[in-house]
């Protein structure tokens, strides 16, 4: 279980994160919705230990870092590096033994083309596969529906429940609140840094209205659209 | 395009100040500094004059950026975008012609700028999408990504190596048995995102030792046809290409260190300098390896817990 008190964060003056408190299960996906820039990005880096925060966040089964695959919103290349080398540089950072990583390719990909040739989606399900491949506990996934197509779209979702089969901590981020509603146990909505809302499945719906009401209100109104 | 020559001047200035360096000051040592290397390189070098229009070439590398010159190409009609790669070509082949001139090398210093200019029609050469295999593979990535943008230098060095072997030229043998160990420390003058140290399991020192064990191993490998050749063809001289064997492994060592002493920013002034001038006075690497192996466990310990 992951537990993170009073979590602050923010950058010089500009207040990012504000008195997040927020716990994650085993074998429970937890979606984590909000706006761009409402601070979901920066709360998953302060999990991930890759920026650095005021409060706590407890794992009880270790060093989060050591146990955690991140994806991030824009999975990082590095150039002229294939992509079954981009698998095998993750695999290697783990000490992880594999063998014939290109058995692996769930999503197909042309594991033989350098991986900054791949668009987005792909570079996205090449990361996601290397997380997968590291043997992991807690699987942090920032917008892991964005830019993919359909097809890696059920194959994502089928991955994720397949996770929770196996008890792994999974939390995910989605502008897509119907992905989110299809896959989560648990939502948390994030407006300008702060969980205003958080919401069990049986309550999805109303948050969705919430969130409409919220973000839209009567702004397309004022384009005066005819 | 004015503007955008301007804009590029401020950047570069900008950029010095952020380091922390005067500009100004950076510019006068520059053009000194080019000026006692390329009088240094004609001095040592056989057919230097040959090997020269080279090193402005690899400089013109970064001109052909694909995705550079897509942006360029967006914000500029198509006259103006072929007037800016041929001025901005024409600038960096300048310094050489002149010093071409100077050592009255008429004819190749014109063709250095007719090079300069056809090269302005084309972007980066090793922008294609054919993967070249390398022995590097096993540990990815600063090899890997590194021989594949690099390949020509090391096919060029390896060229050299058989001209000097040819004509019974030592220290034109030795010239690119440096050139390949300058380009194995390139590999590590950029920073990759923080993400993928953050991803390794081991701790700093663990880290640290399997990049500096891969960083030997690798740069040895890929000098050894260059010393191997000139230990057999100049045996009286073998322990000379030992040495550099070893120096140059420690120059790479070195870059690599310094990447991470500062990591993710960039390597500041001083260091810098010391390391330019262990170039002068090797023994001096020995310090600075130990304060960067330091520095960089001690860095690299609120990334890797």
């Amino acid at each position: 279980m992951i537990v993170i008190k009073s979590l602050n964060k923010s950058y010089g003056n500009k207040i990012v994160l504000k008195d997040i408190n927020l716990s994650f299960k085993r074998g429970e996906i937890v979606g984590i919705v909000g706006e761009n820039g409402a601070g979901k990005t920066t709360l998953f880096k302060c999990i991930t230990g890759l920026e650095n925060y005021q409060g706590s966040i407890e794992y009880d089964n270790g060093i989060i870092k050591n146990t955690t695959g991140f994806l991030p919103t824009n999975p990082y290349s590095l150039s002229r590096i294939t992509g079954i080398e981009y698998l095998q540089l993750l695999v290697n950072a783990r000490k992880i033994k594999t063998s014939n990583l290109k058995d692996k390719n769930i999503f197909d990909l042309p594991l033989n083309q350098f991986a900054d040739t791949y668009s987005n989606g792909m570079m996205k399900k090449l990361a996601l596969t290397g997380i997968l491949l590291q043997d992991k506990e807690i699987f942090i996934l920032d917008e892991p529906f964005n830019g993919v197509d359909i097809h890696s779209n059920i194959m994502i979702k089928e991955v994720l429940s397949k996770l929770k089969e196996l008890d792994k901590i999974i939390i995910i981020s989605s502008h897509i609140f119907s992905t989110l509603n299809e896959t989560c146990d648990l939502l948390h909505y994030l407006k300008n840094g702060e969980i205003i809302r958080s919401a069990d499945r049986s309550e999805f719906e109303m948050v969705e209205d919430e969130m409409k009401g919220s973000i839209i209100g009567n702004r397309i109104d004022k384009l005066g659209l005819k | 395009m004015k503007f955008y020559f301007a804009l590029q001047y401020r950047r570069l200035k900008h950029y010095l100040r952020e380091i922390g360096i005067n500009p100004y000051i950076t510019f006068v040592i520059v053009i000194i500094v080019f000026v006692l290397l390329s009088n240094r390189f004609f001095q040592k070098i056989a057919y230097a004059y040959y090997i020269y229009p080279f090193f402005a070439i690899a400089i013109l590398n970064s001109f052909g950026n694909k995705k550079r010159n897509e942006f360029l190409k967006n914000c500029f009609s198509v006259n103006d975008f072929r007037k800016i790669r041929l001025l901005e070509n024409l600038l960096v082949f300048t310094p050489f012609f002149l010093f071409l001139l100077y050592k009255q090398q008429f004819i190749i210093a014109f063709s250095v700028y007719v090079i300069g200019a056809l090269l302005s029609l084309f972007n980066k050469v090793n922008k294609f999408n054919f993967v070249i295999p390398t022995p590097f593979y096993k540990f990815p990535f600063e090899f890997t990504s590194g021989f594949r943008k690099t390949f020509w230098i090391f096919l060029l060095a390896y060229m050299l190596t058989y001209i000097s072997i040819s004509v019974t030229n030592f220290n034109l043998g030795i010239f690119p048995l440096i050139i390949t160990f300058l380009t194995s420390m390139s590999f590590y003058f950029t920073q990759e995102s923080i993400f993928f140290v953050w991803i390794n399991s081991e701790k700093p020192a663990g880290f640290l030792w399997e990049k500096i064990k891969t960083a030997i191993f690798y740069s040895i490998l890929i000098s050894l046809p260059i010393s191997l050749s000139l230990i057999i063809f100049f045996s009286d001289r073998a322990f000379i290409v030992m040495i550099f064997e070893i120096l140059g492994a420690l120059f790479v060592v070195t870059s690599l260190l310094g990447k991470y002493a500062y990591y993710p920013l960039e390597i500041s002034l001083i260091p810098g300098f010391a390391i330019g001038f262990s170039f002068l006075f090797p023994p001096l690497l020995l310090v600075i390896i130990s304060y960067f192996y330091s520095k960089s466990k001690q860095n690299l310990g609120s990334i890797l817990l």
